[in-house]
């Protein structure tokens, strides 16, 4: 600890060296960002064919899921329908896939030429941290509230009574908690999408004029998208507590892994809605709702290159998966 | 998780180097395994910041492509690369009309 104390310069010249690192990596995926999408796909073609392959070469089936030789052959004809599958969809979207990359290579030049905006998820991770301290102390100070008490060999601190009211003020506090949380997620998705939507079309100073629209106009829809977000986590904060995620053997049954798998879907398709909803309102201003409809409806209505675009992003691990397992609400996935 | 993990590392390894060739750390560090631990999880962080706003910057940049694609006018102010991929693609389109 000592060593760390008198050498702190040389932790804080790792901040530099790992945006300089990280940029390095933005033009590499600028450069290669064709190779990476085909190695994908190629990487999936061949994952399907090694899977089917080793369940017909295999004596017995590693999965266990299905009985037999038949289930066993089933299951690696799917694997290999689904290859073919990919490869027919490569050969008729070609074209989508070139346009997803250009995409993804214009992204990481609006990203190398404005690395500053990394910044605005570092001060947002700095309020949240200064938030939860806030929010630990008032709950701290709700819990006192309480009635005193006083009972044999108990520990050497204040014990309370929690009443009916407060248990009832603790749970809006919980709902405070993941509203805030997920305004402030939120609000670093609005901003540097409204930035990264200045900068597609040519404005000076994208940064700013984000930010002010985002301060001056929009900070509602932010809130809204924030609640929106904070209300199924909450249905499935309320979810995990009131069913039991293990059954009696130790494993989940079919139908709780059929319910965390809505859960999944169900907040996945949310964050994409609220994430189209917000750059369509940084491009027209209209209200959220609307927003996320049409954000909703032109990726329906282009689901070859929407699919490769979201294959890339789930790939790229994103920060807001760490920032809400850090904060305690794990995403669903 | 590659991209994370090789900014994590990479970052390890140049703060290591300086650990072990600066003659001020040199002398002054004795056990650098706590300094690692920090500089990786800082790393860490950063690369999970630079790879949000990435993604982000992704899905706003094919929104407003889309966007503009529906208004019927996708090549006239996007950016130099994605211009050339369309003015490629109408060129193609065109050709195959001929």
């Amino acid at each position: 600890m000592a060593s760390l104390m008198q050498n702190y310069s040389l932790v804080l010249f790792s901040i530099p060296i790992a945006i300089i690192i990280a940029l390095f990596f933005m033009l590499l995926i600028r450069c290669c960002a064709s190779t990476f999408i085909y190695l994908l796909i190629f990487l999936a073609i061949s994952a399907l064919i090694g899977f089917g392959v080793y369940l017909l070469v295999s004596p017995t089936n590693p999965a266990g899921s299905a009985t037999g030789s038949a289930g066993t052959i089933a299951v690696a004809v799917i694997c290999f329908v689904f290859a073919v599958l990919i490869l027919v969809l490569l050969c008729c979207f070609r074209k989508r896939i070139a346009l997803a990359t250009s995409i993804i290579k214009v992204a990481a030049n609006f990203i190398a030429s404005h690395c500053l905006i990394v910044l605005l998820p570092v001060l947002l991770f700095v309020v949240t941290l200064i938030f939860l301290t806030v929010w630990v102390l008032q709950t701290l100070g709700f819990y006192s509230l309480g009635v005193p008490y006083t009972t044999a060999h108990q520990y050497p601190f204040a014990h309370f009574q929690i009443t009916a009211w407060i248990q009832v003020l603790f749970a809006f506090h919980i709902v405070y908690l993941l509203w805030t949380l997920m305004f402030l997620i939120e609000t670093s998705t609005f901003i540097v999408g409204g930035a990264a939507t200045n900068w597609y079309y040519g404005r000076e100073d994208p940064y700013s004029e984000a930010s002010q629209k985002y301060l001056k106009k929009h900070i509602g829809s932010v809130v809204f998208g924030g609640i929106m977000l904070a209300l199924l986590g909450l249905l499935r904060l309320i979810y995990e507590v009131l069913v039991p995620q293990q059954g009696g053997d130790g494993e989940k049954s079919c139908w709780q892994k059929c319910c965390n798998c809505l859960c999944c879907l169900c907040n996945k398709l949310f964050e994409w809605f609220t994430t189209g909803a917000f750059t369509i309102i940084n491009i027209r201003g209209t209200p959220f709702c609307p927003s996320g409809e049409e954000a909703l409806s032109l990726k329906l209505g282009n689901p070859g290159t929407s699919s490769v675009v979201a294959v890339v992003q789930a790939v790229l691990p994103c920060l807001s998966r760490f920032f809400r397992c850090w904060c305690g609400w794990g995403s669903p996935s | 998780l590659l991209v994370r993990l090789g900014i994590t590392f990479l970052t390890m390894l140049v703060v290591y180097i300086l650990a072990k060739t600066v003659p001020y750390y040199s002398n002054t560090v004795q056990d650098a395994t706590l300094i690692m631990l920090v500089t990786g999880f800082a790393a860490f962080t950063i690369s999970c910041f630079f790879i949000s706003v990435y993604s982000d910057s992704i899905e706003a940049i094919y929104m407003t492509y889309l966007v503009d694609k529906e208004r019927g006018d996708s090549c006239r102010e996007c950016p130099g690369e994605l211009r050339d991929f369309l003015d490629e693609v109408d060129k193609q389109e065109n050709e195959g009309t001929l």
